[in-house]
């Protein structure tokens, strides 16, 4: 009897069910202990509010932001379902978490354990044991599954094993019920398989392992059948998420998505640095990250560093070649020989493209679009390698422990407790020290917090505070940043931007990858600071309040100062007739509520229309007098306003400059003497060998596969051609001449081409691949070519006309403007030309406009008329500063191509000092700030300086967002330089330099300084140098330095961007109809079109997307959810009038009058009620088939 | 011994190409091609490509350890050994 109680309590005490139980409850009650849930990274907080992560997923269509379609991440929705039954019945979000986790580790701990026991049955227990842990501990897991905490690799990660034992089960039994049984938990646990990578995965290894079981175990059609029946199964039970993914990406949204965020180079680059950096052997082998274990200098304790110890480093070798050595032994076992042969093709695909035989990978991701995915190998691969080899682990285990019981038996106790130190100790630390949730970032670096996140209460009360007011709005963050931030909460976070989570109102609060959306998000900030009547565009994107959160480090996060905002907010809320007033503060977050608000905005229809050019600019609502209700329309759509008679509706039309250039007119076209502008020419034409100079060109050019050094390399040789023309014509051979003058001309469109085709390469402004490179070549050609235009060569005009030809040609890819400068008084006074290029399209009366920024245009002395060419006329004009912007003239413009230019009028200079003096002794470093400090122009700094004796002199400017470096603690300026003395001459230099605008920064500060002269290292060499480390006797060799610094200037540039503006001087439209509207849920919206007159344009404040679409239904006809399919076959407004307005939201022509309904839907959500049906039919017939097999067999 | 020669005449090669700077992916590709070569014209069994890797891959391990780069070189060149080796194993799996 005791005996019988003891083997059964000895039985359960070793059953993976409770071993594994008592493991993960302790560990998953270690991690939550605090009450935090975890967050951080790219995962955010979603446990603070699961139920709004199932919003967004369950429907196909989520309101966040600005709208998006949820496409991704319908995987999610079943998961999240459960979760959320949870969270309805007050479970706090941590402890949903930690069920999360419970669910995971102990997946992951069985699964893997089946697995090895169905592959090795007849193996000891600790095989299985052995495997199932080191599946769970690896550095692999450490690092890609856990320390990286996103959900869905990790399940993909602990439902991989479980899948493949299901599969290898079937195959093994024949029963076709283990498909059914796989392929239900594929769809339950569907949030595995959201990455498509983790699909393409999935399925690679079943096909991989019905190959190998055809060819050594069965050759029988059955393997065929049993594969495509999963896959038939797997397709039909994943249909809701799997068909909205498919949606997604055959989507224009994805296409853009895809084409503007993740090009093709881009893709390349980062699977070329990714295979160099993660795909070291030395690394794969024992399954570490390349950098974590290398460089995490910055984690608590430097804890990764430890796995790169020396001893430890021993250890994992000595583990790792044990394995494969009993492997090689063992071989003969089909799965034995099947699971090293996937650790090594695990290895040949996380190494990416790098050597051995990399070239094969590399020429596949090259021509196999869907291997995009892979584009990161190791994160995505590399978890083959764990899979095969835990498994090959076990046996490890097994083998070497019976070899010390057969070799030295006294060693088999050690040798047991050595592999229970390696697994628990060495490589499960992490674990149950709970370091593994900590990061390089504060505050997660700290082992006390790690990834636990606390929400302040002020969050719940504001997002109460917003969620009670009525109507359907948006509200808008200031500061507004990136995606990353590093909130600074009691229990604190660095990762995703939160307020999605925080808040059930959307919002705009962070800039993402979301086509339309991010140029909106990524202007706003500083819309808000320049313009007054801010409001306009407020109501353009539905937003009622402002939200100020100062609760994060502006510095870490990249982000504006918080103090800037709030004394701007401030500031406008004592302004006379502000728009923006305090409506309530939950310290520290302030709620301002926009004043000039109309109750809806977010279906309406549209008053008056203004055209713009780049419809995503939202600068263009403050040139024009906006009013509310009017919209901004692309240019390009101006064909439907005239065929839908609304083209009288167009209020202004808005063009923006095409190209932009800043030129020193005294010197141009500028004569730059260069190599690879104008290489140097041997042989000319007329030689003998020349045909096979050109023919080595030719070769050579072809050879050389990146499209980047093969356009340079055509550039080169353009030049070398004008230089052969150059040549002959001073050896007097003319007519030779004119033919390699030919050959030029003919050649300039191919390379304009190629240039062109960089266009990935293309700057924002829409201007050529490396312009500054491309000015300076294309200038130099031009001084040649009138250089030539002067001598004999131009005979009847030859070179005249080829230099208007290669002009046409050069300005229509925007290198070079067109027209000459015109020579006045004025231009002789010297300065520099900024020249605007506008393409019209419409004959008339434009106003020449610019911006203005926070000091623009007061930077610049714009006191007196000044001249304009508008080609080749010039006009003198009146400039004008309103307040939005400066009007420099108004002009007649037919349509086609026009270039403005005029003289950059002189700028204040904003340093003030202007002459000093250096020296070591006395005064060896000066800062000086730079006055009216302007976030959003660019500067030019200079100054003239003399080196009297001793070292250089140092320059550095930085700017109020500057950061120390986290590993060094030294500061990272934003410019710093150092400028040595001259080998040769010892004259007095001249030094300038040019900053970018620095959109967060809120001062600038010129430091310049100098250190003393010391040759100590130049006294002492080579093995005498570690004298110099001594500093006592380094500054014995110090020497002092004397610098002068004469005419320092800092100068503001003059804005690159330019409008033209025609004004139709409309009155404001009073006779729209009303719209009143229903939201149905976030994908149908039911509304009531009263008193339509004539047609009109229905806005709808919702991203556009072509999935939506506007159905007229009957008037009284009820609108709810229910039925899902109310609008089929229901009068559809044709897709063709479905507009893009304002940048990003949906509009229709609707061409009806009178009283009537809409409803506005998103298609895809059709598809998913499909496929809810499809999935949810075909599993619950899948479970009574079960069901039916298992009654069956209980029976028989 | 004709067998023994011939894996000695690889690793030669492996080393020499080292010494006289054979770009790497070239000598990869050689390396590999050799191999099959061998593994084409005599019926070698996995255990001449296999135990050679391990070999290879232990030299690679001790560098690693000690912090020496070229361990990396060494390990890339086992690679193509396992993958002859594995190849061969599964042929003779299959008979």
């Amino acid at each position: 009897m005791v005996n019988d109680f003891y083997r059964k309590f000895k039985a359960l005490l070793l059953s993976p069910l409770f071993v594994f139980a008592l493991v993960t409850l302790t560990l998953v009650f270690f991690w939550f202990r605090g009450g935090s849930s975890l967050g951080g990274g790219e995962i955010g907080s979603p446990y603070y509010n699961i139920g709004k992560m199932f919003d967004i997923s369950a429907y196909a269509w989520s309101g966040i932001l600005l709208g998006m379609a949820s496409g991704l991440t319908a995987a999610a929705a079943p998961l999240y379902w459960f979760f959320t039954q949870m969270q309805n019945i007050g479970t706090p979000g941590f402890l949903i978490q930690a069920t999360f986790f419970f669910i995971c580790l102990m997946l992951g701990f069985l699964s893997m354990y089946a697995l090895t026991r169905e592959l090795f049955p007849n193996r000891k227990r600790i095989v299985y044991f052995s495997a199932a842990i080191f599946y769970l501990v690896n550095p692999y897991a450490l690092v890609n599954v856990w320390n990286r905490f996103l959900q869905n690799p990790m399940l993909f990660y602990v439902f991989l094993p479980l899948g493949l034992w299901l599969y290898i089960c079937g195959l093994k039994k024949r029963k076709y019920s283990f498909a059914v049984l796989n392929m239900g938990l594929t769809a339950v646990f569907s949030f595995a398989f959201a990455g498509p990578s983790q699909t393409l995965m999935f399925w690679g290894l079943l096909f991989l392992i019905s190959i190998y079981y055809f060819v050594f175990f069965e050759k029988d059609r059955f393997v065929a059948r049993y594969f495509f029946l999963n896959i038939l199964l797997w397709f039909i039970f994943n249909f809701f998420w799997f068909s909205q993914q498919l949606y997604f990406r055959l989507s224009p949204s994805f296409k853009e998505v895809s084409t503007v965020f993740f090009t093709e180079s881009g893709n390349l680059g980062t699977f070329n640095a990714l295979s160099r950096v993660l795909g070291q052997i030395s690394n794969l082998l024992i399954f570490q990250h390349g950098t974590f274990f290398r460089e995490s200098v910055d984690y608590p304790y430097a804890w990764p560093l430890i796995y790169r110890n020396p001893v430890f480093l021993l250890m994992q070798w000595t583990v790792a070649i044990s394995v494969l050595v009993i492997s090689i032994r063992k071989r003969k076992e089909p799965w034995v020989a099947f699971l090293l042969s996937l650790f090594f093709l695990g290895i040949f695909a996380a190494k990416g493209n790098s050597a051995p035989l990399g070239e094969i990978f590399d020429f596949l991701f090259k021509k196999v679009s869907f291997l995009e995915f892979f584009r990161n190998p190791f994160e995505k691969t590399a978890l083959l390698l764990p899979l095969s080899f835990s498994p090959l682990f076990g046996i490890f285990v097994q083998e070497s422990l019976l070899w010390l019981k057969r070799k030295w038996k006294s060693l088999y106790l050690l040798g047991a407790i050595g592999i229970f130190g390696y697994l628990i100790l060495f490589l499960g630390f992490p674990y149950w020290t709970g370091l593994v949730f900590t990061s390089y970032n504060p505050p997660a670096n700290d082992p006390k917090i790690g990834y636990q996140v606390e929400v302040p209460d002020y969050y719940k009360k504001a997002d109460d505070y917003l969620s009670k007011k009525e109507g359907i709005f948006r509200f808008i963050t200031f500061p507004l940043g990136g995606e990353g931030i590093f909130y600074k909460w009691p229990k604190g976070y660095a990762g995703v931007e939160q307020s999605t989570i925080l808040f059930s109102t959307p919002s705009i609060s962070y800039n993402t990858t979301i086509p339309f959306y991010h140029r909106i998000a990524g202007k706003l900030e500083r819309l808000f600071m320049i313009y007054k009547d801010f409001y306009k565009l407020a109501n353009l994107l539905n937003a009622r309040y402002i939200l100020f959160r100062p609760d994060f480090d502006y510095k870490l996060s990249g982000m504006r100062n918080p103090d800037t905002i709030s004394d701007i907010l401030s500031k406008k809320t004592l302004e006379a007739k502000s728009d923006l007033k305090l409506a309530a503060e939950f310290a520290p977050l302030k709620i301002y509520e926009i004043g000039q608000y109309p109750t809806s905005q977010k279906i309406y229809p549209a008053a008056n229309i203004v055209l713009t050019g780049k419809e995503r600019d939202y600068e263009d609502v403050f040139m024009t007098s906006f009013n509310n209700g009017d919209i901004l329309l692309k240019r390009t759509d101006f064909g439907i306003l005239e065929k839908s008679g609304l083209s009288e509706r167009v209020s202004a039309s808005i063009i923006h400059n095409l190209a932009f250039y800043e030129i020193d007119p005294a010197n141009f076209p500028k004569y730059t003497e260069a190599p690879d502008i104008f290489p140097y020419v041997r042989r000319l034409p007329g030689d003998k060998i020349f045909p096979l100079v050109l023919l080595k060109e030719k070769i050579g050019s072809l050879s050389k596969t990146n499209p980047q050094v093969r356009t340079k390399e055509e550039i080169t040789l353009l030049g070398k051609r004008l230089m052969e023309v150059k040549k002959l014509v001073d050896s007097g051979k003319t007519s030779l001449a004119k033919e390699s003058l030919l050959r030029y001309m003919n050649k300039l469109p191919a390379v304009m081409e190629s240039i062109d085709k960089l266009a990935e390469f293309k700057l924002s402004t829409g201007q050529v691949w490396r312009q500054d490179d491309m000015f300076n070549t294309f200038s130099s050609h031009l001084h040649i070519l009138r250089q030539l235009e002067t001598g004999q060569l131009n005979e009847n005009g030859f070179v005249t006309e080829a230099i208007k030809k290669f002009k046409r040609t050069v300005n229509d890819y925007k290198i070079l403007p067109y027209w000459d400068f015109i020579e006045t008084e004025a231009s002789r006074q010297g300065g520099k030309r900024v020249v605007f290029q506008f393409e019209i399209g419409t004959d008339g009366k434009y106003r020449l406009v610019f911006p203005k920024t926070l000091s623009f245009p007061q930077v610049f002395e714009i006191n007196k008329k000044m001249e304009v060419q508008v080609d080749d006329r010039l006009y003198l004009v009146d400039p004008l500063i309103r307040d939005n912007y400066l009007e420099l003239g108004e002009f007649q413009l037919t349509s086609g191509v026009h270039e403005i230019s005029f003289g950059v009028p002189p700028s204040q200079n904003l340093v003030n000092i202007a002459d000093l003096s250096l020296d070591t002794q006395n005064n060896n470093l000066v800062e000086i700030p730079i006055d009216n400090f302007d976030p959003f122009l660019r500067y030019e700094i200079g100054f003239d300086y003399f080196i009297h004796y001793g070292d250089g002199l140092n320059i550095v400017y930085t700017l109020s967002t500057d950061t120390p470096d986290p590993k060094t603690g030294k500061m990272r300026y934003f410019y710093s330089r150092k400028l040595d003395q001259d080998e040769y001459s010892n004259l007095e230099q001249s030094f300038s330099f040019v900053t970018g605008p620095n959109y967060f920064a809120n001062a600038a500060v010129l430091k310049l300084w100098v250190g003393p002269w010391n040759n100590c290292l130049k006294l002492f060499q080579e093995k005498f140098s570690s004298k110099c480390k001594k500093l006592d006797i380094y500054h014995t060799f110090d020497r002092p330095t004397r610098i002068t610094v004469r005419d320092l200037q800092a100068y503001a540039k003059f804005p690159a961007e330019a409008r033209l503006v025609r004004e139709n001087n409309l009155e404001v439209v009073t006779n729209l109809p009303v719209v009143e509207f229903e939201r149905i849920n976030s994908t149908k919206y039911h509304t009531k079109i009263i008193g339509a007159q004539k047609p009109f344009l229905l806005v709808f404040s919702e991203l556009y997307d072509a999935g939506w679409k506007a159905y007229l239904v009957s008037k009284d006809e009820k609108v709810n959810e229910w039925p899902l399919f109310q609008s089929w076959r229901r009068n559809q407004i044709l897709d063709k009038n479905h507009l893009l307005v304002n940048g990003y939201a949906n509009a229709w022509w609707v061409n009806k009058t009178g009283n009537f309904d809409v409803v506005l839907e998103y298609a895809p959500q059709r598809l998913l009620y499909v496929g809810y049906a499809v999935s949810g039919a075909s599993i619950a017939v899948g479970v009574g088939y079960l069901l039916y097999k298992l009654v069956k067999r209980r029976f028989s | 011994m004709k067998i023994k020669f011939w894996i000695g005449v690889a690793f030669a090669i492996f080393f020499s190409a080292f010494l006289f700077g054979l770009p790497e992916a070239l000598f990869y590709w050689l390396e590999a091609f050799f191999l099959i070569f061998l593994l084409v014209a005599y019926k070698f069994k996995s255990d001449y490509f296999l135990y050679p890797a391990l070999a290879l891959l232990v030299l690679g391990a001790v560098l690693n350890i000690i912090g020496i780069s070229f361990a990396e070189q060494v390990l890339r060149a086992s690679l193509v050994f396992w993958l002859v080796g594995l190849g061969i194993s599964l042929r003779e799996l299959k008979k």
